[in-house]
């Protein structure tokens, strides 16, 4: 069958058989892909899928979007591919990605909420809740907290203190200088631990993990 | 504690926070995989039709000569999405399906845990041989296009046209849906080729020595009243219900299987027009499928859909958090489908709706059977760490220590390796 297909960086299926993942590198990975090899564009997504999945899930919370955005980020990088100078840092690239289109999702729904689709601009239909009612609560509470944030502080926090990123790939994935990133995170941290003190359910996570006893 | 040592570490307790949600969702990567690499070759396409416009008339020329090669001289060629191939075999994996696109537009979406084998291409079509399962096709007409599925004695000749297609070995079971076109298929239960047109369904069972045509458009507007059409081959048994004409008498006796296939003739297949649910699935396109089932009404699929449908189904509720109906249609594959590949799978499936919804207890119930049905099954390593979880969860650290034990011994390197490691670390 492989042999049947044209020679060439197109013919991914017999690529599938002779692509160890394990031996290639992001730069192969990502020159593969912008020669047209959508296998190699598969493993890219084995590597990384979690990753960014993470990420949107750090910006957003529980999405009904998330698994779209996902999609987005992986078919923007295919599109990019060619224009990306130095492949090694596609772990970078793709945090970036997902940080843009996070941020356009969050501006959608402020707009949302302006126009009044919903209170909050999340949309009504929300994934598989987490089975603890508990922190379900704490969760939703933190979100509504984040949503009170601008959206760069609000993904800067994400990225430092959800991805646990250093200081420098934050300020690379979000375009901005470090500096600019410091001073970011501690108006982040700060507004955080202030809006946290109107929210009882992360009062009483906070009592939970020992560090109860208003917030700042 | 200062107040910036103090709002620090709030930050990090509120990534804590996040980071285990997050641990607690439901993933599938595999469909996300299978629905970026077909996602991928629609905008390479597009991409490659704008790209022409700018590489100006001597491209273009070289383009038409390269065109010219590609549409005379060779076979078609195809190339395989979401899994790999062994030579012409493919098999698709019990979780998500797979793509075979061909050089003239024809695509063949081959369901979970389905297989089959490319025999031969020509310039004109192609010799399909499905092994095992269901197989949603669509062949692009042209002019003098040949085309043959082909499923034990049964062989399905198309020039073009949109039909589903499901073999089932070891009942000896044949079903076709045609949605549009026309095919004919040739069997050892007629000696004429039974012709068939677009609404039409065609049962052939081998044991029972007999056939069935139903029209499916007619069973949209009254099911009761649904034409249909039976053959009973020469040599068919003896029915065991006697007082009926033979013909009648194999259509109920064919009736059980067909429903067991998801092809009862009350069954209300989806509009010609319609993407199978797979289909549309492996396409991202969930809420299409919500849509479609919500329309049917979703107890009556439970009751009548097929098992890929079911599955389908299931999985489009659950990525869209419509965790109720991704529950029900779970049960329905349980109840009406529970020795099939998808029935299996569908126990490891409710563990995982049922953690989510918190019934720690039901999801290690289910987590069990799986194992127990499917010890080696393609969810089995999952399982064994739900199975984990939730008896941590449910009975505590010493009752989930053995489980931990079995995983580690099982899995040495799996993802869930360090929660079974903290598990049996002492406290």
């Amino acid at each position: 069958m492989a042999s049947s297909l044209p020679a060439g960086p197109k013919s991914e299926v017999s690529a599938v058989a002779r692509f160890p993942a394990d031996r290639y590198g992001d730069a192969q990975l990502v020159r593969e892909v912008a020669s047209g090899n959508r296998a190699a564009l598969g493993l890219v997504w084995d590597r990384y899928a979690r990753l960014v999945r993470s990420v949107l899930f750090g910006a957003l919370g529980p999405d009904h979007a998330l698994e779209d955005l996902l999609q987005e980020v992986f078919l923007a990088f295919q599109r990019g591919a060619p224009k990306i100078e130095d492949g090694g840092a596609l772990r970078g690239y793709l945090v970036s990605v997902a940080m843009r289109l996070a941020a356009l999702e969050l501006r959608r729904r402020k707009v949302r909420s302006w126009v009044g689709l919903s209170k909050t601009g999340e949309l009504p239909d929300q994934p598989v809740a987490p089975e603890d009612s508990e922190a379900r609560e704490s969760l939703r509470a933190l979100y509504r907290v984040l949503d009170q944030l601008s959206s760069r502080r609000r993904l800067a926090f994400v990225l430092r203190h959800v991805q646990g990123l250093e200081m420098l790939e934050v300020a690379a994935a979000l375009e901005i200088s470090e500096s600019t990133t410091r001073r970011e995170l501690e108006r982040a941290r700060d507004q955080i631990a202030a809006l946290a003190k109107r929210e009882p359910a992360l009062e009483r996570y906070l009592e939970r993990s020992q560090l109860g006893g208003g917030a700042s | 504690m200062s107040k910036p040592e103090r709002n620090e570490s709030i930050a990090a307790a509120f990534g804590e926070l996040v980071r285990e949600a997050q641990a607690r969702q439901p993933v599938d990567e595999a469909a996300g995989r299978t629905r970026l690499l077909l996602s991928a070759a629609q905008p390479e396409a597009r991409a490659a039709s704008r790209r022409v416009w700018w590489i100006g008339l001597p491209a273009l020329a070289g383009a038409a000569l390269l065109a010219a090669f590609w549409f005379t001289p060779g076979k078609l060629r195809y190339e395989v999405v979401g899994a790999s191939e062994s030579g012409a075999y493919v098999s698709a994996p019990a979780d998500h399906t797979v793509a075979l696109n061909f050089s003239d537009q024809t695509q063949v979406i081959v369901a979970r845990s389905s297989q089959l084998r490319v025999e031969e291409t020509s310039r004109r079509g192609a010799r399909v041989l499905v092994e095992r399962g269901t197989a949603d096709v669509h062949v692009v007409h042209r002019d003098g296009a040949n085309w043959t599925f082909a499923a034990g004695p049964f062989e399905v000749h198309v020039t073009g046209t949109r039909f589903d297609l499901a073999w089932d070995p070891a009942k000896q079971v044949f079903d076709l849906g045609l949605r549009e076109g026309s095919v004919e298929i040739q069997s050892p239960l007629s000696p004429a080729p039974t012709a068939l047109r677009a609404g039409q369904h065609f049962h052939g069972d081998l044991a029972a020595r007999a056939m069935l045509t139903t029209e499916t458009n007619a069973a949209l507007s009254s099911a009761s009243s649904a034409a249909v059409s039976v053959s009973a081959a020469p040599s068919a048994a003896v029915s065991p219900n006697s007082a009926l004409p033979a013909a009648s008498a194999a259509a109920l006796d064919s009736a059980p299987n067909t429903d067991a296939l998801g092809a009862n003739p009350s069954y209300v297949a989806p509009a010609s027009s319609a993407r199978s649910w797979s289909k549309l699935v492996a396409a991202g396109d969930f809420k299409a499928v919500l849509a479609q089932a919500n329309e049917r009404g979703v107890s009556g699929c439970e009751q009548a859909c097929s098992a890929p449908d079911l599955s389908a189904l299931a999985d489009a509720a659950r990525y869209t958090g419509h965790s109720d109906i991704a529950e029900q249609s779970l049960r329905a594959l349980r109840a009406r489908f529970a020795s099939t590949t998808e029935g299996r799978s569908a126990a490891f499936l409710l563990g995982r709706v049922r953690e989510a919804q918190g019934a720690q207890s039901d999801a290690n119930s289910w987590y069990a059977r799986y194992l127990s049905e499917s010890p080696s099954g393609p969810y089995a390593a999952e399982a064994l760490a739900g199975k984990m979880r939730t008896t941590l969860a449910v009975s505590g650290q010493a009752a989930a220590a053995p489980i931990a034990q079995e995983y580690l011994a099982r899995y040495p390197n799996g993802v869930h390796a360090g929660t079974a490691r903290s598990i049996l670390a002492p406290h």
